[in-house]
């Protein structure tokens, strides 16, 4: 069976190559309008979206950092730069959010999570989040596979002919924090342009925390130092840009990470020695290949191949062998193949198809050797049926079969997507309706003594309305957004972190969420100011509604009813000022709402002021930052500390 | 601002006031001062909770038998400490209660008000923890069996560790003590698939290992009778438990059986017991067996469970011959103990903190008497 995956799998890359080969051939006129035109009727989801200038604004090192700005998403973090950070939006777990890295999906399919502190924001120039589907011009069958989507778009400089860009820059603070990162682009003909990252950081993730004993208000506490927290990491990417013609682009990135961090353990009271490491190297190749074949018809080929390797050392588990030393590691192999056709003016379609086959190999905790293929195919139509209305709608088939030693399994599922919208001037509603699954992860299925090869997919089905408004007022530009929605959840599976790198699973039954987003922005130009603030208001309740449990009409662990973050900046010259805030309301860490189980509500504040100048063509900049101004001591996960008050300095060139 | 000065002096003058009365009464007597000191005169039963991984929630709640009422996270309201990191057992000695906490590397010792004595650490010459596990005590020593292969002696007067020992197995786990020797089940419970099998004998007298008797794999719970010791092995989880008679270092007899916890009424030598079948969600069979004899016939006293209870997970037998069966819920959530009478009806329950392990009576007069 193992031969046939991989026949099937150089079939349909042989095919694929056939298609682009001819595509290549056609002479095709200028299809830049019909792209303009699809993006017009396709971008129909709300979008939130961090600029490049909100990523200056908030100044962090890593994506996991930045995303707890979005508003609407809730960022699991086991603390200081190497704690592991996963996103959560609308109530939905981590596994619900699809995330691309340059319109292709990071799959992790032994956790089902990804963690977004080994992504480092200096390559980023935005992040944009979609609830519902995100829908580029020719979306991954996979993106539209999920309850909401993550994407990490990295930086493409625009070039004169020959002419090289760059940016270098350098960063210390507080608990031996240092990064430095080289960003380097050369146009070296009129059709290809070569950009490289190198990013490297290192912590010793020493902080002090106070370890309170107990949850009452008089309960003693003891000043202690976050031991074994830290983190070595580097990061470097080589993308080409090649232009055949002016219809058929490519892109190729190879990249590759490492990173050797200590977990320091959940705290716990009156001892604390932890010599946990975990090793962690992954690289990919990415290749996208972009075809306009007629003014009607767009092709696009997605390929990856994906290894990641990750190893997992503890020398005080008393198992009889020294320890534990437990090593990982997953292969993917993915093709995406999407045509878009436009069949009337109004009126488009989309087929696209993802493939992709992924093993896991973990001999001394998942011994059934697991390995998945799947098969996800959409046909999406795009219809501006009437004057200031369009509708959208999408039949997703997923197919699955996983093989593990001693049987197989597979799955078959169909999911509709419809969204309706609606603009007029600068006004816009859209609605949507999403009924999609999630493929239970091989932790969950295979784990020894805890996976379960019989888990249900969890289902969800969402609705969500949204409005929004933009409207200028002398020098101030307004922008709004109020969406509404409901989520369903069967069959859910929750992980109940044990430490850092292992989950207890635990099948939840049903769950209901209702919430809220509410996003304003604001813009003001009076120069010499430019200044810019965006806040984002989320209400989220997601209850346990089966009946049967035990916690029925409580709150689900890890879901805060009230998040608010605010990113504020202001231009003056040479000067930027930015300004960060976050409040997370209080939150469960167990599925029972008692006073035990309270993780506090806090609020974390951070600014940071820049200064630039230009001298003899290349642009200097020091950035001074301060991160929770108020030193208030906060926990995310349970019993794993957050930064205290922290302080960093960065100089950077920009050529 | 002279006038200031002078309102500073006057208030540092009555605090120096204040701390002279202070330090004029007896430090025990302001110590006792405090929540526990409310529960003095009340009887009832203690319950060790073990919390759950990762939360920092293991508690001693305290159910007072005169009121109905239950107190939970007892030992930490009435010390503003918590007790740590997973508690795994708790004994009584004397007038003090013992506990474990595993993930503490801590022996906890509270006198029977529930207020903290001391906290003794369970670390190895290196800092690390040992993961104390069990203990039982005699003649002045509790002896705590502990993850890393040793079994670790501690003066119940200096509650200071005196003495290490290896058990020559791996992760130890239950223990007994009969006829001055102490049995300890290696379980090698955290080597999973290779689990241990052996049952280390220690003469106390000397404090070195016997000799090591074989059981069937991964032996987890031993308790004692007179002379006579009984260690329930688990085996890989698939087949059948079985129960081992071991007597003056040979194995008397082994019976498989379906048993998931024991424990033993020592006026009555009974081995009290009950089974999860994991298939089937009414399972529980609280049966009786003659200490004497583990091959005769058992007595079922109750074959299924009880209302409410959904996750047998401890039996504990009193001193005054009542049956406590911890129900760890969903093993997340609050769980709850129900007490039986000896002939296995169901007198009471109530609910607890989170995986509710071990009930100990406070003081030894009978229920009547409150």
């Amino acid at each position: 069976m193992k031969k046939q995956f991989i026949l099937l799998f150089v079939l349909i890359l042989g095919c694929t190559g056939v298609f682009a080969q001819d595509s290549l051939k056609t002479k095709t006129l200028d299809s830049v309008l019909v792209v303009s035109k699809q993006e017009d009727v396709q971008q129909r989801t709300s979008v939130s979206k961090l600029t490049a200038k909100d990523i200056q604004s908030i100044n962090v090192l890593s994506v996991g950092e930045a995303v707890k700005f979005l508003g609407g998403t809730m960022v699991k973090d086991y603390g200081g730069l190497g704690g592991v950070k996963t996103v959560s939006v609308r109530g939905l777990s981590a596994n619900h959010t699809a995330i691309l890295y340059d319109g292709v999906s990071l799959f992790d399919n032994q956790s089902g999570q990804v963690d977004l502190s080994k992504y480092s924001i200096s390559s980023v120039s935005n992040i944009l989040m979609a609830n519902g589907n995100f829908t580029p011009t020719l979306p991954t069958a996979t993106s539209l596979a999920s309850a909401s989507s993550l994407s990490i778009e990295t930086r493409k400089p625009s070039l004169g002919m020959l002419s090289t860009k760059g940016t270098f820059s350098i960063s210390y603070g507080s608990f031996n924090t240092a990064n430095s990162n080289l960003f380097l682009a050369h146009r070296f003909s009129s059709k290809d342009i070569l950009s490289t990252y190198l990013d490297m950081s290192n912590s010793d993730g020493r902080y002090p925390y106070v370890l309170k004993y107990g949850s009452g208000q008089n309960f003693q506490t003891e000043e202690l130092m976050r031991e074994n927290n830290d983190l070595f990491s580097t990061h470097a990417e080589l993308n080409w840009f090649h232009d055949f013609n002016k219809n058929n682009t490519l892109k190729l990135k190879a990249y590759y990470y490492y990173s050797n961090r200590g977990l320091p353990a959940s705290v716990t009271l009156y001892y604390q020695n932890s010599k946990q490491r975990l090793y962690n190297e992954n690289a990919f190749l990415q290749a996208t290949y972009t075809s306009y074949i007629s003014d009607k018809l767009i092709y696009k080929n997605n390929a990856k191949f994906d290894w990641n390797f990750t190893e997992y050392l503890d020398p005080h588990y008393f198992n009889g062998m020294g320890g534990v030393d437990d090593r990982y590691t997953q292969r993917l192999l993915y093709d995406n193949n999407a045509v878009s056709f436009q069949h009337k003016e109004n009126l488009f379609f989309t087929l696209t198809n993802d493939i992709y086959h992924t093993s896991l190999y973990a001999p001394t905790t998942i011994d059934a050797e697991p390995e998945r293929l799947a098969s996800l195919t959409a046909l999406v139509m795009d219809w501006n049926i009437a004057k200031h209305f369009y509708i959208s709608a999408n039949a997703l088939h997923s197919f699955y079969l996983d093989q593990y030693i001693g049987g197989d399994k597979s799955k078959n599922h169909f999911s509709p997507f419809v969204s309706l919208f609606y603009k007029r001037g600068n006004y816009t509603a859209s609605l949507f309706f999403k009924d999609i699954f999630r493929m239970p992860t091989f932790n969950e299925m295979y784990y020894r003594q805890m996976g379960d090869r019989n888990l249900k997919p969890e289902k969800t089905k969402q609705i969500s309305l949204t409005n929004t408004y933009e409207f200028s007022y002398r020098d101030f530009f307004f922008s709004t957004e109020l969406s509404l929605y409901h989520n369903d959840v069967k069959d859910k599976i929750v992980a109940i972190p044990r430490n850092v790198f292992l989950w207890s699973m635990l099948n939840y039954g049903m769950v209901e969420i209702y919430g809220m987003d509410l996003k304003c922005g604001v813009k003001a130009d009076f120069q010499p100011f430019v200044l810019s603030l965006k806040l984002n208001y989320s209400y989220q309740h997601a209850e346990d509604v089966e009946e049967s449990s035990l916690t029925y009409g409580q709150l689900l662990p890890y879901m805060p009813e009230n998040l608010v973050s605010a990113i504020f900046s202001m231009d003056y010259k040479n000067f930027n000022f930015g300004f960060t805030g976050m409040f997370v309301d209080k939150r469960y860490s167990l599925q029972e709402n008692t006073e035990q189980n309270i993780l506090k509500a806090y609020a974390d504040c951070g600014a940071n002021i820049s200064y630039s100048q230009m001298f003899k063509k290349i642009n200097y900049k020091f950035t001074l930052d301060i991160k929770n101004i108020f030193d208030v001591q906060y926990e995310v996960v349970r019993a794993y500390p957050m930064m205290g008050r922290n302080f960093s300095l960065k100089a950077e060139i920009n050529f | 601002m002279k006038k200031r000065i002078f309102n500073l002096s006057k208030f540092l003058s009555l605090l120096l006031l204040v701390g002279v009365i202070i330090s004029c009464e007896d430090p025990e007597e302001k110590r006792e001062k405090g929540f526990a000191d409310n529960y003095e005169n009340v009887n009832g039963f203690y319950v060790m909770c073990e919390g759950l991984m990762g939360q920092n929630n293991s508690a001693i709640d305290f159910f007072c038998t005169g009121s109905n009422s239950i107190i939970t996270d007892y030992f930490s309201k009435a010390n503003n400490l918590g007790l740590g990191e997973t508690a795994n057992d708790m004994i009584k000695v004397g007038n003090t209660f013992w506990t474990v906490v595993t993930g503490s590397a801590a022996v906890t010792v509270m006198n029977s008000n529930g207020v903290l004595e001391k906290i003794i650490t369970i670390t190895n010459a290196q800092g690390v923890n040992r993961q104390p596990r069990h203990l039982v005590h005699k003649d002045g020593y509790v002896y705590v069996s502990c993850f890393d292969g040793n079994v670790v002696k501690i003066s119940t007067s200096s509650k200071k560790v005196v003495a290490t020992l290896s058990t020559q197995g791996r992760n130890p786990e239950g223990l007994a003590i009969a006829n001055n020797k102490l049995y300890v089940a290696n379980s090698g419970g955290l080597s999973y698939p290779n689990y241990d099998n052996s049952v280390s004998v220690i003469d106390l007298s000397t404090f070195s290992v016997d000799t090591l008797i074989s059981v069937r794999i991964n032996p987890t719970t031993v308790k004692s009778y007179g002379d006579n010791v009984y260690v329930l092995s688990m085996g890989d989880y698939s087949g059948l438990p079985m129960l081992a008679h071991i007597r003056n270092n040979e194995l008397v007899d082994s019976v498989y059986i379906k048993m998931t916890d024991f424990d033993i009424d020592q006026s009555l030598g009974l081995i009290y017991y009950f089974y999860v079948d994991y298939a089937d969600s009414k399972s529980f069979g609280l049966s009786t067996l003659e200490c004497s004899n583990i091959r005769s016939a058992s007595t079922l006293l109750m074959k299924d469970r009880p209302e409410g209870m959904l996750m047998p997970y401890h039996v504990n037998v009193m001193e005054d011959g009542l049956i406590a069966v911890t129900d760890a819920k969903n093993y997340t959530t609050s769980g709850e103990v129900f007490f039986f009478t000896s002939a296995g009806e169901k007198m009471f329950s109530f609910k607890t903190s989170v995986n509710p392990n071990k009930v100990i009576k406070k003081r030894s007069e009978s229920l009547a008497n409150n």
